[in-house]
């Protein structure tokens, strides 16, 4: 029953993670950009999520409506950022980090450190056979699959969709075929923001919700491009739930207090063992 | 949305203050008092309201004449420095106050992290220095640290009082210990397992968390299904909370619970799942204030920083009455600069504000305590002596 | 009739013009150096103790960004593991000074071995693919580790509350350093150590074998450039010299917490790099003085301080990605050919 029930939990906890990733991985497949101020979307959906629902408006327009301002947010930044930084990819990793400061910053101004929760949609537990379920939780996971299956949909058979995954192979081959490559970009960043908002909003609905929320679900979201093979959205998204259920396992057999280190260590022997991930969507070119 | 400059209340105090220095300066010269304080980062929920006590009491003695010391009229004057929650800038801007030789006394800081690093960087300095982090009791009574006090309780002197009290008011037989994995929650459990024995409580397990979980389901499993009337827990209200909302979600497990720190605030919002709730408030219990002396206080600090109460201003309360001891005690020895003669003064002591204030001759802090109780619903308080 | 060439004298080089814009432009960078002497010399011959202070603060930033820009600037490649290097020679030191009872002087070389060892063991792998974002995951991730390990390894590291640290380097050749200007030597000590690696580097084989791999790996391996070799070296360099400012960061801090080790340290490092110019030997130090002199001024925007910071480094990697020194340099090398 333990086992079960701490099994759901790593699946609810690794498809957070995955949600969070799908932005990372893309983004770097289209751009080659590793964005570390990914994981503020997450942190400033949450943020949304809580004031919409402490005013009154409930916690699925919360959810809509932080999704739309996170992809917007999204777009602005590779509007006025990331669009520069396209042929260099380390300009754009660095730009991100100073992002990653102003945003955090503002943020730690504007709402104050003080943590912040709000009332989730499905309190308390409930009863299935032996087994006593936190009705949030399964809610979340819920939410979970079914944004990872929308998003692999859209890229799978929607022609912007099938844009992107062209981009991912090839960027040139792409443009040459007729392939607005700016667009495509500007999707990929308004898709994987508003994904990352919405793992806030899921976040915000079960834990604390606070300015520096976002550094370890990013440094998750990194794990599991890497694990997954970067460019790689199926990847990502195995990778997360194999995380989470190991972090889960990990934390509840053997020591709690180290939880962070399992995926960190899963990680690094992925890298050296499996450098192009589970999915490798890249050829990395040894020299 | 309410852009709010959360050191909005300290500007307009220190700008009120800078005016009232302005004006006054003609006649009346400025004892500088310093401050480190971690106004920004995690720690600030602790520290902010702490430092607004400090700029309340300081408004307080300047608007009703300052300080007399042997027929000279002084008012006082606080420079302030932002400890970011972090070690390094603790001691940067405990240096920082210290290059200036006018100031002679420091208050600040509440965590252990930063304080300990700070209180280093002026302890090699002859600084009187008021703190307020756990970590401090280790430092005091050594030699060398007969300027520092720390204005804060101790472990061991609570826990005499709370341990008892709540074991009688829950009524519980059997519990578990559940803490973030740092120092400070080793020593909370040496002190409190012994004196939980004693109360005739069994502590059979004591988990130990990493300090920034999010997700306490793990640890919590190891809890569920094991008879358990009851847990310790701590050590702030941002843990707790979310320790006691995820307990509910999961269900099977205890619903009660001792809480070493901060406000009643975690079980105020999980009050469906929780059965009966204590915690200490290290200063004064602000939300079901009886006493005329602490609705005083808090009409004035609203007047002061334009802010409401919230689950953590009683922190405010932690220099709040040693600003005036050390007033005080600056008038009897008869200078503003003689530290040692003004440390031994306020050691001496005893000081009824809004908290009765004293110390022993080591520095630390003797002063009742209020623990917070939530039963059936209903949320009382309990003073406890501190002896 | 046979042809007679002539050949025409060449004309007389014109010397004139551009000969005084070349002596001068070959004196500024002495007069950098000498520049960087005065600073330097500020803070000893004054007698204010924050200025010491913030002397000392400031000589071990600048010597991380000179180590760092070795592997970053130099070689190409974004190593995030460095803060995490700076705490190891920090704890390792601490550790071997106070358990072991060894000479300080004695516990540097031991410490910036163990770096080297553990870079070596991290670095390889890392290094063997092309493209920054291998290592720079990698590093990060192995970055957070170490620092996962510091804060829950009480016995070893005192845990998330951190180390007091209270011991002084013994003096060495009669130059005592337990004093706060001694201190602050030791840490300009460091500061010119990083600089005459670098400046050894920029000039040797090896310094212009990483620029070459800098720019084009692929190339480089044509070139018979050992790029896999380079790299790794130049990252267990930066690594070890991050190591052994980290000895000096503990007796000068009192206090070691497991937080140095931190990815945002090293984000803070990568910012001051950027800012300065990075794969230059002022940059790295004007970068640490922007850095450090930003907050000092803009005192009043203190809560802001760090947006300030992100926003100047999203401004200069947009519109100046060779950072101010890069730039200075160019300005520099174009008046010298008599342009701008």
């Amino acid at each position: 029953m333990d086992l079960i029930q701490t099994l759901l939990d790593g699946l609810m906890v690794g498809g957070l993670y995955a949600t969070v990733a799908i932005g990372i991985t893309l983004v770097f497949g289209i751009m080659g950009i590793l964005n570390f101020a990914h994981g503020q979307m997450l942190m400033l959906g949450a943020y949304t999520a809580f004031f919409v629902v402490t005013a009154g408006l409930g916690f699925w327009p919360a959810l809509l409506i932080a999704m739309i301002a996170m992809g917007a947010l999204g777009l602005l930044l590779e509007r006025i950022v990331f669009r520069f930084t396209l042929t260099d990819h380390m300009q754009g990793l660095t730009a991100s980090l100073g992002l990653i400061m102003v945003i955090e910053n503002l943020a730690a101004a504007a709402f104050t450190p003080d943590h912040r929760t709000f009332e989730p949609p499905l309190p308390g537990s409930f009863q299935l056979g032996p087994l006593t379920l936190s009705s949030q939780r399964m809610l979340v996971l819920a939410l979970v699959v079914v944004l990872v299956v929308a998003c692999y949909l859209f890229l799978q058979k929607t022609r912007i969709g099938k844009a992107i995954r062209a981009m991912g192979q090839n960027r040139t081959g792409a443009a040459l075929v007729g392939i607005q490559t700016s667009q495509v970009t500007a999707v990929v960043f308004v898709l994987g923001s508003a994904m990352a908002g919405a793992a806030g909003v899921l976040y915000g609905s079960l834990f604390a919700i606070t300015p520096y929320m976002a550094a370890a679900p990013l440094m998750k979201g990194f794990i599991l491009t890497v694990l997954g093979g970067l460019g790689s959205v199926p990847g990502a998204v195995l990778a997360g739930f194999l995380l989470g259920v190991a972090e889960s396992l990990g934390s509840r057999y053997l020591s709690a207090s180290f939880r962070d280190g399992y995926g960190f260590i899963l990680m690094i022997i992925a890298l050296l063992y499996f450098p192009r991930g589970l999915f490798g969507a890249r050829g990395k070119v040894r020299v | 949305m309410d852009f709010r400059l959360y050191s909005s209340g300290s500007r307009n105090a220190a700008i009120a203050l800078g005016g009232l220095l302005l004006a006054a300066s003609c006649f009346a010269q400025t004892i500088k008092l310093g401050m480190v304080n971690s106004l920004t980062g995690p720690h600030s929920s602790f520290d902010l309201p702490a430092s607004e006590g400090v700029l309340m009491a300081v408004d307080e003695i300047n608007k009703r004449g300052g300080v007399t010391v042997k027929g000279k009229k002084y008012i006082l004057g606080v420079v302030s420095e932002d400890a970011q929650s972090k070690p390094e800038f603790a001691v940067s801007g405990a240096q920082r106050l210290l290059r200036d030789d006018d100031i002679k006394v420091v208050f600040g800081i509440l965590t252990s992290g930063p304080g300990m690093a700070a209180a280093t960087a002026l302890g090699k300095a002859e600084v009187l220095y008021f703190g307020g982090f756990t970590l401090m009791d280790t430092l005091l009574g050594k030699p060398g640290a007969e300027l520092m006090l720390r204005t804060l309780n101790n472990d061991a002197t609570v826990a005499k009082s709370f341990i008892p009290t709540s074991v009688t008011e829950l009524g519980v037989k059997k519990i578990g210990v559940m803490l973030p994995n740092e120092d400070v929650s080793r020593s909370i459990v040496a002190i409190y397992k012994p004196l939980l024995e004693a109360s005739g409580v069994q502590v059979t397990m004591v988990e130990y968390f990493q300090p920034d979980t999010q997700d306490f389901a793990p640890v919590l499993r190891k809890f569920q299904n094991q008879g358990l009337d009851g847990m310790l827990t701590g050590t702030n209200d941002a843990l707790v909370e979310a320790i006691l909302r995820q307990a509910t979600e999961l269900g099977g497990l205890p619903r009660k619970f001792m809480y070493r720190g901060g406000s009643g605030a975690p079980a105020l919002k999980n009050a469906k799942g929780v059965d009966g709730f204590t915690w200490q408030i290290l200063t004064r219990d602000l939300d079901n204030a009886s006493d005329a002396k602490v609705k005083g206080w808090i009409d004035a600090y609203k007047a002061f920083t334009k802010k409401d109460v919230s689950p953590n201003t009683y922190w405010a309360l932690t220099f709040y009455d040693t600003v005036f001891m050390m007033a005080k005690a600056m008038e009897e020895v008869g200078s503003t600069t003689d530290v040692k003669a003004i440390a031994a003064k306020v050691k001496e002591m005893k000081y009824d504000g809004v908290r009765t204030m004293r110390f022993d001759k080591d520095g630390r802090a003797q002063s009742d305590i209020d623990i917070g109780m939530l039963k059936a619903g209903k949320v009382s308080s309990v003073r406890a002596s501190a002896m | 009739m046979s042809a007679v060439v002539e050949t025409q004298a060449p004309p007389p080089a014109p010397r004139a013009a551009t000969s005084w814009r070349h002596r001068v432009s070959t004196v500024i960078p002495w007069a950098g150096w000498l520049c960087l002497a005065v600073l330097l010399v500020i803070p000893a011959a004054g007698s204010s103790r924050y200025i010491v202070y913030l002397g000392t603060l400031i000589a071990l930033q600048a010597a991380l960004a000179t180590s760092l820009n070795i592997v970053m600037g130099y070689a190409g490649q974004f190593a995030m593991s460095h803060a995490a290097f700076y705490g190891f020679g920090a704890y390792a030191s601490a550790l071997l000074v106070t358990s072991v009872g060894l000479n300080f002087w004695v516990a540097v070389p031991l410490a910036m071995l163990g770096a080297g060892m553990v870079a070596a063991l991290v670095g390889y792998p890392a290094l063997r693919y092309t493209g920054g974002v291998h290592l720079a995951l990698i590093t990060f991730a192995f970055g957070e580790l170490a620092r996962l390990v510091a804060a829950n390894w009480h016995s070893l590291t005192g845990g998330p509350m951190g180390m007091r640290v209270m011991y002084a380097p013994a003096p060495l050749f009669g130059f005592g350093f337990s004093s706060a200007k001694g201190l602050y030597w030791l840490a300009v000590g460091m500061l010119l150590v990083c600089l005459l690696v670098t400046v050894v580097i920029q000039r040797s084989r090896f310094g212009r074998g990483l620029v070459a791999v800098r720019e084009d790996e692929t190339l480089a391996s044509f070139l018979g450039i050992n790029v896999v070799g380079y790299k790794v070296a130049a990252y267990v360099i930066s690594s070890m010299l991050a190591a052994m400012i980290g000895c000096a960061y503990a007796p000068i801090m009192n206090f070691i917490s497991p937080d140095l080790l931190s990815a945002h340290e090293t984000i803070s490092l990568i910012g001051v790099l950027i800012l300065g110019g990075i794969g230059t030997v002022a940059g790295p130090i004007l970068g640490t003085i922007v850095f450090f002199g930003i907050p000092e001024m803009l005192r009043v925007a203190r809560v802001y301080r760090l947006v300030v910071l992100g926003i100047v480094i999203v401004v200069v990697v947009l519109f100046m990605p060779k950072g101010l020194a890069g730039v200075a340099r160019d300005r520099l090398a174009r008046w010298r050919r008599g342009l701008a």
